[in-house]
């Protein structure tokens, strides 16, 4: 099956650093793949290669058949807004607004009516179990609550690939697991593909296969090429 | 704890004595609870009946005979596939790993690439376990949580050892 | 869009509240100072123009032609505009005879007032109650019939009158002329009207602009600082956003519609101060006379231009503003150090320097216009230069700091310092253009101080009351005369108490005088009678023996010299001749009392009528006159620092409270590793204080620099250091700073406690 999202030979420097030499990863639609690695190997920078929120300084980064990184600040701004969802560690929600209307917010952004946008925001935020916490800042809710009205906004608009960095870092185990296990359920069932950083291996344990990311460059452990599987060779293998 | 493939594995380093096996064995794998003569030669014994060891001509001397065994290559071969093959990943698998990745270390394999394949397979199976926690019932879900938190301390420990595995190797080559 | 940033905008929590209203505060200031610089220029032009009919002349270019116009009057208005003086106040006087009912009528009054009447200001009608009539009433012939409404007066407080004459009088007034209109608009220059204590109109309106612009640039700085309250905080909220896929546009113009709330916010508040401070500033003579409250207007392009364009500025700059959050949705997430300032920071300051130095050595350009580029170009150059060098500047005083730190609070401030000179330098900004403009104003002025004017010095001739006839024109030679007073006059001069003296200077064309200490050669000379002479010791001496004496034809368009001392030459005029020449002027030595003065000036006006030479003056008004622009210069600059200081203060105080809201993770993680308050107090003091000190020290520095350099290059003075009042205010402003920063010390206990360190 032809992968959904791919980075081909991305480079990617800070300064002197570079985070990133020549990495390859592609991930079939509905597949949910961990990308896992020792801190400061650039898990998170590819990532953001793949989601558009850096531009690489060489390579390619493909979603949908498209180059990714050749689109323009407002184009790719809209991609991750349309197509696109984020559920990050933290400081992600914007604080001064409400937990419904930080959920409604890409679809505020992308035009639609505050009535509507509050309805679709509303049914997400039931359907992970935060009825009636709407209407709360993000600083009155704890972190598990907080993590899940995060992954609410990820998901409102229906998006094709779900990119999470270390979801469940700053939660304790048991509200981890709860995340963990809404995401991997709600992915599912919309047929998003997710993409997972993660160096926390239970957490891993919840995506279709890892790679790993060692040196600026992403390998798998059993040495055959990061390529795309599917969803249904991963099912098969339960 | 397989002894016969441990033996077999020292053996590639060097052709010995039962007697100089069973010393290394004890060092390096022992534990306190050193190896009892009998199970050495029994095992050579048998290396040697399936064609994974062969036995030199007999040196007199004090003691039972004193054979000089040297591998073969199936012997070879039978420890290159006992080396990357990754162990059924169960709880208590200290021992083994141990094993395996010393006698790596010894045998100048590429200690990385068995350490890859043991985590891939831990992964796997907890892949397993998850799946199982998310569709089963509540005791199912305890044990399966049980078994998730051993794995993640093996893949702790294999973490850490890959890290350490330069100074492993000079430890072991004295 | 607009909505969600309104939202934003006002639901923001206690800390973005804040935010919005400080901001909304220092624009309001910044309004309220525009809103009022521009009614007060509107003020001094409406003023200017109801000086305009005093200026009415023949020639003037609202006159209709002959036989000629549309609806022009056929009768003419026979007029005669003169200034007389008062205890130092200017009476601007009109005397007018009408032709027939359709004459022109001056602005203010009902109809021009008949022979024996006259129309009066109702402060002139107030100072006629209360001033003996032999001082100041007599002047006047005739009875009050009513008051001149504020249409013809310039000021509340202008002394005007318009004196009904009829036509065979105004035939022996010399100088009357014939009008058709009155003038609505002063003509080009100055005019001919004497308003010596006081502005011109263009020199006024540069006045303002330079204020408007010295006041503006604190007040922005200010503005900059309160819209960078919270700023991390903002950023993050902005970088979340554009993470979930706001573009960079829809986040501009949510910052913009923020900015936009708050600059509308402070347009409310200015206007609002506008209206309240118009009163008591319509009271302060800016031109040396109060304005009516109402010329403090706007008109209503002003208004819109106000109210619509400083909320757009306020979005542009907030756009601008947000250009490095639009680059990265990881926003805070990763901060790195800024890159430290350049030494080229310091170029425009020396180019300022350089370029006033130059000139100092050289000397000023030719033109003028090429000597207000000069001076234009050097201050600009240093003001702007030492807000660009202030960061390098504190950086590379922290470094020197932190290399020969000893103690732990020293390093830790110097380090912190050298990490970020831009935030700590930005705290001080205001202040470093506040006492360089103090600096430079005060050194200036005493400087200019030293060249009051004195043309005759002296108390005796000071206190002399000249009644002068003869004019000196502008090619040298003189022209006018009066007819010999008559014996009445003289008796009843000699009789007011207080006058020691009476001297006729008599003219005779052809007769001059060179002396090379007034500076005068071949200046045309009056005579004077050496028995008068000695009765007025004031004024000189005769040689020995000599009948007649050459003296200056006019006193007042001498240089100075104390004319006690002075022997005149010896003229050779006999006795004869000398009685039959005519008069120069009139000299009435008095001892200076007001009562004398003002005596003998009226009964000079009723001899001599308005019109024949110039009103009767002594020179020590005159002097006071020359240097009456100063006092306005010097009153519009003290108002100009001490609000500058002001604001600058605002921002101080702004920028500690910002700063101390930075602080509080850092500072309890130390605190929690063992740091004592006391040093954590030192280290913030540190971080403050030497910027403060060591910004203010080169501000003062280059004040006095670039001033001494103006001095020479203009000026020709040599630089005076200025009074004790400028050293006073100054100590008290650095130290009111010191005690701002010190205030926030019993926070800091608080602020930095344990629970701020908590892994949030």
């Amino acid at each position: 099956m032809n992968a959904i999202i791919e980075a081909r030979g991305v480079v990617k420097s800070f300064g002197q650093t570079p985070a990133l030499r020549g990495a390859c990863i592609a991930v079939g639609p509905g597949e949910i793949v961990a990308v896992m690695g020792p801190s400061g190997s650039g898990k998170s920078t590819l990532l953001h290669c793949l989601s558009g929120i850096l531009v690489p300084d060489q390579g390619e980064a493909w979603f949908a058949g498209q180059r990714l990184d050749t689109l323009t600040e407002t184009q790719r701004s809209e991609v991750r807004r349309d197509k696109f969802g984020f559920v990050f560690q933290s400081g992600q929600l914007v604080p001064e607004l409400t937990a419904e209307e930080n959920v409604a917010l890409p679809l505020l952004l992308g035009g639609a009516r505050r009535a509507a946008a509050l309805a679709e925001a509303r049914a997400w935020l039931g359907r992970l179990g935060l009825d009636g916490l709407g209407r709360r800042r993000s600083g009155e809710l704890s972190g598990g609550q907080a993590q899940r009205v995060a992954l609410a906004r990820g998901m409102v608009g229906g998006p094709q690939v779900l990119f999470a960095d270390e979801p469940t870092g700053s939660l304790d185990s048991v509200s981890g697991e709860m995340v963990m296990s809404l995401m991997t359920r709600a992915a599912r069932e919309q047929g998003s593909t997710v993409i997972l950083v993660t160096h926390d291996a239970r957490v891993a344990a919840y995506a279709d296969r890892e790679v790993i990311v060692r040196d600026g460059t992403v390998g798998s452990l059993t040495g055959a090429a990061p390529s795309a599987g599917t969803a249904q060779s991963s099912e098969a293998a339960r | 704890m397989s002894v016969p493939l441990t033996l077999l594995g020292l053996l590639e380093r060097e052709p010995s004595h039962g007697y100089d096996l069973k010393r290394d064995y004890d060092t390096w794998f022992g534990r306190g609870k050193p190896l009892p003569y009998g199970q050495v030669y029994a095992t050579l014994s048998r290396l040697a009946r399936d064609g994974k060891a062969i036995a030199g001509p007999a040196e007199h001397g004090e003691g039972p005979d004193r054979k000089r065994y040297a591998i073969t290559e199936a012997g070879i071969a039978d420890v290159e596939r006992w080396l990357s093959e990754p162990a059924a990943p169960e709880p208590h698998l200290q021992t083994v790993l141990f094993a395996k990745v010393v006698l790596a270390l010894m045998l100048d394999r590429s200690a990385d690439r068995y350490l890859d394949a043991q985590r891939a397979a831990h992964l796997r199976r907890m892949r397993e376990l998850t799946a199982l926690k998310e569709r089963g019932d509540l005791m199912d879900t305890l044990l399966a949580d049980h078994g998730l938190y051993h794995l993640e301390a093996d893949l702790r420990w294999i973490d850490h050892t890959a890290a350490r595995l330069d100074t492993l190797a000079q430890a072991v080559r004295q | 869009m607009i909505r969600l940033g309104l939202r934003l905008a006002v639901s923001g929590g206690r800390e973005a509240v804040v935010r919005l209203v400080i901001v909304a505060i220092a624009v309001g200031i910044g309004v309220g100072l525009l809103l009022t610089a521009v009614s007060a220029a509107n003020a001094v032009n409406t003023q200017n123009d109801r000086y305009a009919w005093l200026d009415t002349s023949a020639s003037s270019p609202s006159q209709t032609g002959s036989g000629g116009g549309h609806g022009g009057p056929a009768a003419p208005l026979r007029l005669l505009l003169t200034t007389d003086e008062f205890d130092g106040q200017t009476i601007y006087r009109a005397d007018v005879a009408a032709t027939g009912p359709d004459s022109p009528v001056p602005p203010g009054i009902p109809q021009d007032p008949g022979p024996g009447q006259y129309y009066i200001s109702p402060a002139l009608s107030a100072l006629l109650r209360n001033a003996p009539a032999d001082e100041l009433a007599d002047r006047y012939p005739g009875h009050q019939t009513g008051l001149i409404g504020q249409a013809g007066l310039p000021s509340p407080d202008s002394l005007v009158i318009v004196v009904g004459r009829s036509a065979a009088q105004m035939s022996h007034l010399p100088g009357a002329t014939e009008v058709t209109s009155f003038n609505t608009t002063p003509p080009g220059s100055n005019g001919g009207v004497n308003r010596g204590d006081g502005l011109g109109a263009k020199g006024l309106d540069l006045v303002l602009s330079v204020v408007a612009l010295a006041l503006l640039l604190p007040v922005l700085i200010f503005i900059g600082t309160a819209t960078r309250l919270s700023a991390a905080r903002r950023e993050q909220r902005f970088a979340a956003m554009r993470l979930v896929g706001a573009t960079p546009r829809q986040v501009s113009l949510i910052a913009a519609v923020e900015s936009a709330v708050a600059a509308a916010a402070g347009v409310a508040i200015g206007f609002g101060l506008f209206f309240v401070l118009r009163v008591p500033l319509a009271a302060i003579p800016f031109t040396s006379q109060p304005f009516f409250p109402a010329e403090l207007s706007l008109s209503l392009p002003d208004i819109l231009a106000v109210a619509v364009g400083v909320p757009a500025a306020a979005a542009v700059v907030a756009r601008l503003a947000l250009r490095r959050v639009n680059i990265s949705p990881l926003g805070v997430t990763r901060r790195v150090t800024p890159a430290p300032p350049r030494a080229w920071r310091v170029l425009p300051l020396l180019a300022g320097l350089a370029d006033l130095g130059f000139f100092a050595v050289h000397g000023e350009p030719a033109s003028n216009s090429g000597q207000v580029l000069a001076f234009t170009t050097g201050f600009a150059l240093i003001m702007i230069g030492l807000v660009i060098a202030g960061p390098w500047l504190t950086m590379t005083g922290a470094r020197v700091l932190a290399r020969r730190a000893s103690r732990a609070s020293t390093l830790i401030a110097a380090r912190r310092l050298a990490d970020d000179p831009r935030a700590a330098f930005r705290a001080v900004s205001g202040l470093v253009l506040a006492l360089f403009i103090f600096t430079v104003a005060a050194a200036l002025i005493a400087t200019q101080d030293t060249k009051k004017v004195t043309p005759v010095d002296g108390a005796a001739a000071g206190n002399t009351l000249i009644d002068q006839f003869l004019t000196i024109t502008d090619g040298g030679s003189a022209t006018g005369s009066a007819p010999p007073p008559p014996a009445t006059v003289l008796t009843r001069l000699r009789k007011i108490p207080g006058v020691q003296g009476v001297v006729e200077f008599q003219a005779d064309p052809g007769l001059t005088i060179t002396n090379p200490q007034l500076q005068i050669q071949g200046f045309p000379a009056a005579v004077v009678s050496c028995a008068q002479l000695a009765g007025v010791p004031g004024l000189g001496r005769c040689p020995a023996g000599a009948a007649a004496a050459k003296v200056p034809a006019s006193l007042t368009d001498i240089g100075g010299g104390n004319l006690a001392e002075f022997t005149w030459p010896a003229a050779d005029v006999p006795a004869r001749r000398l009685d039959s020449l005519p008069l120069a002027s009139l000299d009435v030595a008095t001892n200076g009392s007001q009562p004398a003065i003002e005596q003998a000036r009226t009964v000079l006006e009723n001899a001599y009528p308005a019109g024949t030479g110039s009103p009767p003056h002594t020179l020590g008004e005159d002097t006071a006159a020359a240097n009456g622009a100063d006092n306005a210069f010097q009153q519009l600059a003290d108002v100009v620092i001490l609000t500058s200081l002001a604001i600058a203060g605002c921002t101080l105080a702004v920028s500690v409270a910002g700063g101390l809201a930075d602080r509080k993770r850092p500072f309890s993680l130390l605190r929690l590793t063992g740091a004592r308050l006391g040093m954590l107090r030192r280290v913030i003091v540190l971080e403050s204080a030497v910027p403060l000190l060591a910004v203010a020290a080169v501000a003062i520095g280059t004040g006095f620099t670039a001033s001494a350099m103006y001095a020479t290059m203009e000026m020709r003075l040599s630089l005076v250091s200025p009074g004790a009042a400028y050293y006073i205010l100054t100590s008290a402003g650095i130290v009111l700073a010191l005690v701002l920063i010190l205030a926030t010390f019993p926070m800091l206990r608080r602020i930095t406690g344990p629970e701020t360190a908590r892994t949030e």
